[in-house]
């Protein structure tokens, strides 16, 4: 999946069809979990769905959406386990900015990417982060109205 | 065409590079120096002339010398610098040229293989010429290499630039004087050296000109020129074609770095037009923040919109949501024209989202679904779902600043209601029910 297309068609593979059911799905999931839950808990999870309704929607092709998934499926006493035991990374040469580097820690799986591929893993979890809050905000204008 | 793979330096010649040995002189008889001086006479065998992609034009510079010696080769017209160069070193090459039946052709004479530049070339100043090949009837290496041990200046050329990296040849061999010919033994060592690392690096960046990866193949040491030299006949399909401008650096690692360069800047000319407020800022550093900006932006808008869709959910009435969604599409049912307008903010900017009643319809419907809610329908609608079961559902967006979430709502729910619509067997019942008689439809749907 190479989200990198020509530039005149910018969204080559953004299903938002996808998108949108993924997201649904888990929202009603989540309301016929938890409804009784407490709101912290409820927004946590919707943010978690909200992050791997896009991950799902946007295929494995990526490694963000790898990542992101992986992150989430894994239980918390399981990530913390498995940080624990990775090994160090060897620490990355300074002459790479920090921008860079912040970059890096926003985009998940970025940190073991090089620069180039960055800029390409960016520049597609951008296009799906904008399409999720893009649809985040119609729903709830749509659910408040 | 595309030359075969770098054939190995030992004497068993590979037909490859045989094949190599012709393009290079194919290569550089078409430099625009007018050296291509006719001298049909010389051509004496067939087989040369068989390989379609042979250009005739380098048999003119085939000089035929009957000198054992291989001296200088007389090139008429033009006023060369060449060399007629001997590889005493490279058996193999001799080898594998002597295999030619037009090398023969002398009739048992040396055929000196001269290739020249004029002297006009402004850029090289300096000849580039090539190679003399003794017929196969003496045509073991043994021979030429007891002769006399020229060196040509282009393998000298060669094995500079390796060393050098960042200079370009052109001034290398702009520095060579051109009787520099005389060669020993020492320096022959040396550049063959530079030949096997010159092969060593074809093969793992092929981005390197063809030129170049053509003429360190067979070892006959013509390399990089200027820009105005470097007329690659046809460009090879398969490899990613990198021309160096005047003074640009050209080993492998200075083209792999300038490809890198370009894929960047084109990444991140396309991050440009993703993120909002790039296109003002110029410089890279400032375009990361831009970046990083937005993207903390994006993440902390999914987090704020998520705890907002937390204190909405549980306050909605999922029940009630398609009745005040169906009463949306109840003002807009008596006016086929007229849209009902759904208020949509994205990102502060106030969306009037415009639709077709049957939008409307296909929206809420979709909504309902997915949220596995009672949807009741009005009987005013049957008309509407009956579009809907048609599978023709209309979105239109309107309004500027309605476009994008126009279009994405468009693309959206069209798909989703048709996919539910298709695979979901309640969904088919329950719109076919939707067909019947007006009276009030309670569906319930299940995912």
């Amino acid at each position: 999946m190479t989200a990198t297309g020509s530039p005149g068609n910018p969204n080559p593979n953004l299903s938002k069809p996808m998108l949108v059911h993924h997201f649904l799905r888990a929202l009603a999931r989540v309301n016929r979990a938890a409804p009784k839950q407490s709101h912290a808990r409820r927004s946590r999870r919707i943010r978690c769905a909200a992050y791997a309704s896009m991950a799902a929607a946007a295929g494995p092709g990526r490694r963000w959406s790898r990542v992101l998934l992986r992150r989430l499926r894994s239980s918390p006493s399981s990530h913390r386990r498995r940080i624990s035991v990775r090994v160090a990374r060897p620490p990355r040469i300074a002459t790479a900015s920090s921008r860079v580097e912040t970059l890096r820690r926003l985009v998940p799986g970025g940190r073991s990417l090089g620069y180039c591929s960055l800029l390409e893993e960016t520049a597609d979890y951008v296009r799906w982060l904008d399409a999720q809050v893009q649809l985040m905000q119609s729903l709830v204008d749509f659910f408040s109205s | 065409m595309n030359c075969g793979p770098p054939p190995p330096p030992p004497p068993p010649p590979p037909p490859p590079g045989d094949l190599c040995f012709f393009n290079l002189n194919w290569d550089q008889s078409i430099d625009p120096n007018g050296e291509i001086s006719s001298q049909p006479h010389y051509v004496a065998a067939a087989p040369l002339n068989s390989p379609p992609k042979l250009d005739l034009s380098m048999i003119s510079h085939l000089h035929h010398t009957q000198q054992a010696q291989g001296s200088l080769p007389i090139s008429e017209g033009l006023m060369p610098i060449t060399h007629l160069d001997q590889f005493p070193t490279d058996s193999g090459f001799v080898e594998r040229a002597a295999r030619f039946s037009c090398f023969d052709g002398g009739g048992g004479g040396y055929a000196g293989f001269g290739r020249s530049l004029t002297a006009n070339n402004v850029e090289l100043g300096n000849a580039r010429e090539e190679s003399s090949v003794s017929d196969p009837a003496s045509a073991s290496g043994e021979v030429s290499l007891k002769g006399p041990p020229f060196e040509s200046n282009a393998r000298k050329r060669k094995a500079a630039p390796k060393g050098k990296g960042k200079e370009t040849c052109s001034t290398i061999s702009s520095n060579d004087p051109p009787k520099n010919s005389e060669a020993k033994d020492p320096n022959a060592k040396k550049c063959k050296l530079g030949e096997s690392e010159g092969t060593k690096d074809d093969s793992i960046k092929p981005k390197v000109e063809r030129n170049n990866a053509s003429t360190t193949d067979n070892g006959n040491g013509v390399q990089k020129q200027g820009k105005n030299n470097t007329k690659p006949p046809e460009p090879p399909k398969d490899y990613i074609h990198v021309r160096a401008r005047r003074g640009q650096a050209t080993d492998s690692h200075s083209l792999a770095e300038r490809v890198r360069r370009e894929k960047i800047s084109q990444r991140m000319k396309l991050l440009q037009d993703l993120v909002p407020g790039c296109n003002k800022v110029t410089g890279k550093a400032l375009m990361l923040d831009e970046i990083i900006n937005y993207v903390q932006s994006l993440q902390r808008q999914v987090e704020f919109l998520s705890m907002k869709l937390a204190t909405v959910n549980p306050n909605l009435d999922f029940n009630n949501l398609p009745n005040l969604l169906a009463k949306d599409m109840h003002q807009t049912c008596g006016g086929p024209l007229v849209n009902s307008i759904f208020p949509l903010e994205t990102s502060g900017v106030a969306l009037s989202y415009a639709s077709q009643p049957q939008h409307g319809n296909l929206l809420n419907c979709s909504i309902a679904n997915v949220l596995e809610n009672h949807c009741s329908i009005n009987p005013l609608d049957s008309a509407l779902c009956r579009t809907m079961n048609t599978h023709h559902p209309y979105f239109n967006g309107i309004g500027d600043a309605a476009s994008q979430m126009g279009t994405f709502w468009e693309d959206d729910l069209q798909s989703v209601v048709q996919m539910d619509i298709g695979q979901t067997q309640e969904m088919v019942v329950s719109s076919q029910s939707f067909n019947g008689p007006s009276e009030s439809v309670h569906m319930k749907m299940e995912l």
